[in-house]
């Protein structure tokens, strides 16, 4: 019973300090319990905790409200980012607010009168030095366009499902342990056959041995992280989502808890033509040029396995044909024709969403075959190749 | 340069320095220990206790370590601590500032005549 209240009084300390040493505040709890017995003695115990709650509380919270704030100031290389501060799930009325924002923002999209000849985007600094993204959006004739100049995304994009300028709320277990994409971006209608990857890459390992907040900023031709594992990176890449039963298996225990930073440009040419090309567009070359990073940098192997998920669990349905195995796609190899193998996964990606649609119970499942850990700092610039 | 989170050094995160000069310890075997040197006025709640490791470990003056000869059986997994020659260090020199006050407190006759 005791160890229940102090559990529940617990709960009211910052969940990153819940996370960190819930659990050990809790065994001290009962070694303190078994050895402190007696009325006088129990008595003097939570007296005590009482106190300690009531000053550590206060405390912990001071002190979680400074990362708070220096955490908003922060930015990467000057670009804006978003910090996640918390692990946990944000409110249900966060969710709500997030999301008529984000519906706003689509419907401003949407609505914006834009010229089909000339999308423009303009690049404002606003005076704290970071740079404000704003849309300058004219058109003629004030008809709704398809394509609008200037779009916020929310959450990776998700292919196959092109020309549709909509912002979408990633939930927060899109991305292990979290993190939210914010692309501005312009878009035109013609696609130049150039050839997408980042010219200058620093990779280094995380010196924290705790977990940190994660951060993500993601613009055309820039991708830039911190605090962020493999297994994370591969999600934003290959576009895993653990809502659509869609997993990554295999691989060492390191990419799921050995964090990294890594900054990755492209050059101003190349950003260029990456605003040229339509949002969805930019975001499929920029989650392939993040592939290419990770195949080149980490030597990672992967290959997709479809299996269709006990279908006989979930629906009652006993036929071999529910129980088939999809066919799998080619490995990509690092050391082979890197682009085909990215078709090849694009092809298998549309496969997949094709049975979904028609079998509704397909697991997806990214096989990780090898991948190995770069040295503690690395860095390259690309000329013409790495 | 910014201000450091330890800095003054705070009396519990002193306490469970000088704890841990000895051997390595758990959480609960470092509140007994500083119980034990403050002669039992000194007893850090759990989350006194975590919230000091935290920015001690924050500030690389202690470490956590496996536990010697790993866990045992049935044993509940205990995270250990130990002293980094960063943490012996600022312990020291925080010794020695205590002990400089100190001597100027004799000098001073704050004791009257009693020995301290």
């Amino acid at each position: 019973m005791s160890e229940k209240i102090y559990a529940f009084l617990l709960r009211f300390y910052p969940a990153a300090f819940r996370e960190m040493y819930g659990e050990e505040a809790l065994q001290l709890f009962r070694d303190r319990a078994r050895d402190e017995k007696g009325v006088l003695a129990g008595l003097r115990l939570w007296m005590e905790l009482l106190v300690d709650f009531v000053f550590s509380m206060t405390r912990e919270h001071l002190n979680a409200q400074p990362a708070m704030d220096a955490a908003t100031g922060r930015s990467i290389d000057g670009m804006p980012s978003f910090w996640l501060l918390e692990s946990e799930s944000p409110r249900p009325a966060a969710i709500v607010l997030g999301g008529l924002l984000t519906l706003a923002a689509a419907m401003c999209g949407f609505f914006l009168p834009v010229s089909p000849a000339k999308p423009s985007m303009t690049v404002q600094r606003a005076e704290s030095g970071y740079p404000q993204m704003a849309s300058k959006a004219t058109g003629s004739d004030g008809q709704r366009d398809s394509n609008p100049s200037s779009v916020l995304v929310l959450g990776p994009a998700e292919p196959g499902k092109q020309g549709k300028p909509t912002g979408e709320t990633a939930k927060p277990d899109d991305v292990e342990g979290g993190a939210t994409v914010l692309m501005v971006a312009g878009a035109g209608r013609a696609q130049a056959p150039v050839t997408f990857s980042f010219e200058v890459v620093t990779i280094k390992e995380s010196q924290r041995k705790s977990p940190n907040p994660t951060s993500l900023v993601l613009l055309p031709g820039r991708f830039a992280v911190t605090n962020m594992t493999v297994k994370q990176l591969i999600e934003i890449a290959y576009n895993i989502d653990s809502d659509r039963d869609e997993r990554i298996t295999g691989g060492p225990d390191w990419i799921s808890t050995t964090q990294f930073d890594i900054d990755a440009k492209t050059s101003e040419a190349t950003i260029t033509k990456l605003l040229k090309l339509p949002v969805e567009e930019q975001a499929k070359k920029t989650q392939e040029m993040l592939q290419e990073l990770l195949i080149e940098r980490f030597k990672l192997v992967v290959h997709h396995e479809n299996k269709v998920a006990a279908l006989s669990a979930l629906d009652g349905v006993k036929t071999r044909a529910n129980r088939q195995t999809f066919a799998q796609t080619p490995t990509i190899n690092a050391t082979g024709d890197a682009e085909q193998s990215r078709v090849n996964v694009r092809k298998s990606r549309v496969h997949i969403l094709g049975s979904e649609r028609l079998e509704g119970h397909v697991a997806d499942s990214l096989v990780i075959n090898h991948v190995e850990r770069p040295s503690q700092t690395w860095f390259a610039k690309r000329g013409g190749k790495w | 340069m910014p201000k450091r989170k330890l800095d003054p050094l705070p009396t519990v995160a002193f306490q469970i320095l000088l704890s841990l000069a000895d051997e390595d310890r758990h959480g609960y075997g470092i509140m007994r220990q500083v119980e034990e040197q403050t002669e039992g006025r000194m007893r850090l709640g759990p989350a006194t206790l975590y919230g000091s490791v935290r920015s001690l470990l924050e500030e690389k003056l202690i470490d956590e370590v496996e536990p010697r000869g790993g866990t045992k059986t049935g044993e509940e997994r205990r995270r250990y601590y130990r002293l980094t020659s960063e943490g012996r260090k600022l312990a020291r020199s925080e010794a020695e500032r205590l002990a400089d006050m100190l001597r100027v407190a004799r000098v001073k006759k704050i004791f009257k005549g009693e020995y301290v």
